[in-house]
Parts: structure tokens; sequence; C-alpha cells
């Protein structure tokens, strides 16, 4: 095969690839061109894992928990007060029709930290397999953070890290 | 966008004051790390290389690392994160040769990633298998960042850092493997019901390919999964293939269960079972 063009069957993307003695310059007119289709993936964010606004309580230490599903539905903890927003994080995986994803959590952080204070948390998914469709199939990341007896001020930060996997 | 990563994900506040500054702030989500990789397997024999495609379909310029992990297969299908390579994974990466390993990609700008295998010459006959993760890296947060929370309160910024890896698998020698399907039975998930059954493997390789549930008198199976693989470190998983709505309420019955090769690697029958679904 002199010329083989991989096309990405979405027709985001496209590359000439192995560009080597190519057929238009045999010393016949024929010129050799091969397409081949191949199967993609594609992970994209949809929404970011919201907890909302919490109060912590100043007696107990206390959970809120963000269900890993589409509706997100928050748990308010005893002691604490829950306002505003909440949402689960959603990612969105494409892949061609009856493929089947693994999904793995590849280092979430356990603790969240602001300068020297820390919050624990734990990150769960929806799904630890996707059946794709060929269109987006939404996988849901849900959380429970703990929260500590007036759990100090500070901008705390951590990674939530998933990883579609083929087999 | 940086903030792009940075997600206000959760607010905390001492004060009635300080939630409602917190409610205002909130940033519109963009997702500049999102990401398409194809194909989604490689299978490489003898020391021919290939190419993998990796595109920026998000909306800014993303730096992507490509890195090599390994994974193992769980009795349920799973695939694992290992710390530890025992010898043949080690093998496995040191055979491997890829590049670029880093790449900074405009929005829609496709890279091709060069792989190729560089195998010992008392490398003993196997398959090796490393799983290549393709994800973009976080850029760091310029310093304002760190004091847009409200002043009473506190925020939590959750960074999402995702990718998709793809198996590399490396055969040498000439290595057999067979496969039987054992065990149907339907199983049911939040009200919906799907057909498991038991995949045994034996042999030198993994087995790689489509299950097809059909019924005698249907035409279109009753249900499908393509991509089920049996890796060479388990003899046995399991397998839930997911029912369309239209075969939900009839699933019980006489079934055919095949597992066969993917139609570009001749869609061969592996495993080919009958049963009666109850």
């Amino acid at each position: 095969m002199n010329k083989l063009f991989n096309a990405i069957a979405a027709g985001s993307a496209v590359a000439a690839l192995g560009l080597g003695a190519s057929a238009a310059q045999a010393a016949d007119a024929t010129a050799t061109a091969t397409a081949e289709i191949l199967e993609q993936v594609t992970i994209v964010q949809a929404a970011d894992l919201d907890f909302g606004t919490i109060v912590p309580s100043t007696t107990a230490a206390s959970t809120v928990a963000i269900a890993a599903n589409a509706a997100g539905t928050r748990t308010c903890g005893a002691g604490l007060t829950c306002a505003g927003t909440n949402a689960s994080g959603q990612f969105n995986v494409t892949g061609s029709n009856g493929q089947t994803v693994d999904i793995t959590d590849n280092g979430s952080s356990a603790v969240l930290t602001s300068g020297g204070d820390t919050m624990g948390v734990a990150f769960n998914f929806s799904s630890a397999t996707l059946a794709m469709t060929g269109a987006a199939v939404p996988l849901y990341v849900g959380g429970t953070l703990n929260v500590g007896i007036s759990q100090p001020t500070g901008v705390y930060t951590g990674t939530i890290a998933v990883s579609a996997n083929y087999q | 966008m940086t903030l792009a990563f940075l997600s206000k994900s959760a607010r905390f506040a001492c004060t009635a004051a300080a939630l409602a500054v917190a409610a205002a702030v909130a940033p519109a989500p963009a997702h500049a790390n999102d990401l398409l990789v194809a194909p989604t397997r490689v299978v490489l024999n003898g020391s021919r290389g290939t190419e993998v495609i990796l595109n920026n379909i998000g909306t800014e310029e993303a730096t992507y690392r490509i890195s090599l992990e390994l994974r193992r297969m769980t009795p349920d299908g799973g695939l694992e994160e290992i710390e530890n390579a025992n010898e043949a994974e080690q093998a496995a990466l040191d055979m491997i040769r890829y590049a670029p390993r880093r790449v900074v990609l405009p929005p829609n700008q496709p890279q091709a990633v060069r792989i190729g295998v560089r195998p010992p010459q008392d490398l003993p006959d196997g398959e090796y298998r490393v799983h290549m993760l393709f994800r973009a890296i976080p850029r760091p947060r310029p310093v304002a960042e760190e004091n847009q929370g409200p002043s009473e309160g506190f925020a939590i910024r959750l960074i999402p850092v995702y990718g998709v890896t793809i198996p590399i698998i490396v055969r040498q020698g000439n290595l057999t493997a067979t496969a039987a399907i054992a065990n149907p039975r339907i199983v049911e998930d939040n009200g919906v019901r799907a057909i498991q059954f038991d995949l045994s493997r034996q042999g030198e390789r993994s087995t790689y390919g489509e299950v097809i549930v059909t019924r005698p008198g249907i035409d279109l199976p009753i249900a499908r999964a393509r991509g089920i693989a049996v890796y060479t470190e388990i003899g046995q998983r399991t397998v839930i293939v997911p029912v369309s709505e239209e075969f939900q309420g009839t699933l019980a019955g006489p079934v055919r269960i095949q597992y066969r090769e993917p139609d570009g690697d001749g869609g061969g029958l592996i495993a080919e079972t009958q049963a009666v679904l109850r």
C-alpha cells in the first residue's frame, strides 16, 4: 500500500500517513488511494462536580455527598447547612456502537488541601463499564466530602482523575 | 482559559453574607482538555510499527501527555491499575517505543503518535501488553485565582484530569487461544435486564471479539457487545451484554451465544453455545 489515508469516522480529523513512493509517481497513470476508517473514542467534560455552598458545623464533623447520577442529589450531613446549586460531574464518552469501555479512577485525590488544612474526599462513578452507542454516553461523578468541625477557610484543591479504557 | 480546569465545585461559607457572594461568582464551565483517539486497539506482530491519531476536540490549545500504563483484567472484565510490574509487563514496557510523548495541539489539530516495538533477541514467545494513556495536562493556575474565593468562606477547586487508554499488544511467536462460553443467565441492574455469562480462555494469547446473542426465529440479534477481551492474566471472566428495550420483557427462552473475532480479523467464530435463559 503506497498511500494510506487514515480517516477518522467523525470527519473531525484526517491525516495522511506513510507517504512513501506514491502511486502518482509511477509510469502509468493509475493512482491508488485507500482509506481506512478507524474506530475512535472521544472523552469530553460536560459538567463540573459541584457540592454547592456548605456551612460547616461548629460542634461535629459531618459529610456532604453528591450522588453519581444525572440528578446529582445532595445529601447534607447532620449539623451542616447546605445551600446553593449542586450537581454531579459529567464526562461524555463516545465510541463505536456496541463497544465496551471500562472506567477507572486514575489517581484521584483522597484529600483536598488548602495550605496546611485538609479535607477528606472520595469520588465515585455512575458505572464501571460503559456500553458505547455511537452517541455520547454519560459518565456521572459523585463524591463525599468529610467536613471537619469548623473546617478552616481556604481554597481546597484536588484532582478528579478518570480514564476510559478500551479492552 | 485556566478557569476551565479549576471548577469552583463547592463553596463553604461561615456567614449568610458570604453565601450570597459565593452564589454570584460561579464561572461558566469551559472544557479544554477534550480529546479523540483512534484506533482504539493496537496489535503488533513482529517489528512493524503503526500510528495512533490523537486529536484535540476541545475549544482551546491543550498540552497532551502520552504514557504507558499497566492494567490487569479483573474477573468481571474491568481493568485495574497496577503499580508494580511483573516480568512480562516490565518486558512490554521496555520494548515498546513511541513518540511524541508530549504534544501541544491547537483545537481540531490531529497528531500521529508513532508506535514501534523492539523485542530483545531472547524474548520468550508470548503476548505482551501495555495500555497507552492519552490525557491533557491541567494548566497551572494563575496566582490571582488563589484569592478569588469569598473572603469569609472557602472554596473547593476540583481539577478534572481525564483521558483514554487503548491496549498495545505485542505478540511474539505463533500463539493460539481458545475460549468457551458457560452458564448464561439473566441479570437485573436498576430494573434493566441483561444477559450475563462466563467466558473462559485457554492458550498463550488473549481473545478479543464481539458477542452476539440470537434467538431462533428472530433475524436481528437480541443483544450484542463489541470489544470483549479476555486477557492472558486471567483464564475466566464474566461478560454482561446489554439487551435492547424491545426484548426486555421476553428475555427468557432459547438463545444462541456466539463470540466472534472482529470483522477486520476475519470474523471467525471463537466460541459458541446454545442455552435456555430463565
